[in-house]
């Protein structure tokens, strides 16, 4: 199968089995959805919706969609995914795109928890100015998903965590280990790349709790989750991951399968098949 | 007791009154969303978002799956890799 590279979103985008256009117009709509939803770029719609002192604001027609997205995965997950957690990231070190990173020392953790109070009607959206949103969390699987339907035929969009399937697909996982995928997608979510350090040693990452608005605090290094779209399968994955031990049953109680990583330790979930090999995280 | 008549007159008023407090309502509420649209746009000093045919689906596309919020997780399927199969794509972590 030939393979297109890019990079977009802070990651690498691996495009298999499209025709020269198709894997053209996958680029262009990844560097569109980019511009338009980024955090760290000023201009993007996001961020003036972050920045507008009006309580409701008229919104793109991507915003509004990721947004929907957003608020429909806050209440699939009781919350546990939140775009409320802005604040948070800033504080806790995320402030800028992730290379370029130089966090000193983390604030006071920024409670989230305050997704309810957005609301959005059609690309009408209302909230109290000052709340700020971070998409982060759906917009690229989201934008793996969009970009498979681009492709004719068989063929996968590789995101960073993320990934797309049309036929079945062998996938190396983080780790010494490979899986079949048969249907669906893939999200792996987890502190192994997106983590830091701080001034005085301490490690920062990425995944928050939004109950206390600082990085979740879990034995676990990543967690990776099979779901019928991107989409879904990276909303559950970090859900699962900012979980903790009850990660597992989360996933269980879903019908997901999942595949939990710790120190020297692989956790299943949801009857996702057993491996011969010892995987670690990498 | 009244007639017929005398029953249809101060009905048909009230209906009357009725349809044109309906027409002013809807008026001024649209006037009032003009308002907000207007004013609402970020990083604009009043000019509101023009919308297209285009958006007009992706909206119709959010209230449909607004209201499969209750099914977000749909599942897929994994299986064991065969020993010898070679993977043809990863999954990071992001």
């Amino acid at each position: 199968m030939s393979t297109t590279r890019f990079r977009a979103m802070g990651c690498e985008v691996v495009v298999g089995g499209a025709t020269p256009d198709e894997a053209c117009a996958v680029k262009r709509l990844f560097a569109a959805v980019e511009r338009s939803l980024s955090r760290f770029r000023p201009d993007s719609d996001l961020e003036r919706l972050n920045r507008s002192s009006a309580d409701a604001v008229i919104v793109s027609p991507l915003l509004a969609t990721a947004l929907d997205d957003a608020l429909r995965a806050a209440v699939a997950t009781d919350g546990v995914f939140d775009p409320t957690i802005a604040e948070a990231l800033q504080t806790a070190g995320y402030d800028r795109n992730f290379p370029t990173l130089q966090p000193s020392l983390a604030g006071a953790p920024v409670p989230a928890g305050r997704w309810r109070e957005i609301r959005l009607t059609g690309f009408l959206v209302r909230r109290p100015a000052g709340l700020r949103l971070d998409l982060n969390g759906v917009v690229k699987g989201r934008t793996a998903d969009e970009a498979l339907a681009l492709i004719e035929g068989d063929g996968f969009v590789s995101a960073g965590g993320d990934l797309a399937t049309r036929g079945e697909l062998t996938v190396a996982l983080p780790g010494k280990d490979t899986v079949t995928l048969r249907s669906g997608a893939l999200a792996t979510s987890g502190v192994t790349t997106r983590s830091w350090t701080y001034g005085n040693g301490d490690t920062g990452h990425h995944l928050i709790d939004p109950a206390t608005g600082a990085p979740a605090d879990v034995r676990w290094e990543c967690v990776t989750v099979c779901a019928g779209n991107c989409l879904a399968a990276d909303v559950a994955a970090k859900t699962a991951f900012v979980l903790g031990d009850d990660g597992p049953a989360w996933l269980e109680r879903r019908g997901l399968q999942g595949r939990f990583l710790a120190a020297g330790e692989v956790v299943l979930a949801g009857g996702w098949p057993q491996s011969t090999e010892a995987a670690l995280c990498t | 007791m009244a007639t017929p008549s005398s029953r249809l007159a101060p009905a048909r008023r009230r209906a009357k009154v009725l349809k044109v407090a309906s027409a002013g309502v809807a008026v001024a509420g649209f006037g009032v969303l003009s308002v907000v649209v207007r004013g609402a746009h970020p990083g604009s000093s009043g000019s509101a978002h023009a919308l297209t045919g285009s958006d007009l689906g992706l909206s119709t596309r959010i209230s449909q799956e607004a209201r499969q919020a209750g099914t977000f997780f749909s599942g897929g399927s994994v299986a064991p890799s065969q020993p010898s199969s070679r993977a043809q794509a990863s999954t990071q972590t992001s």
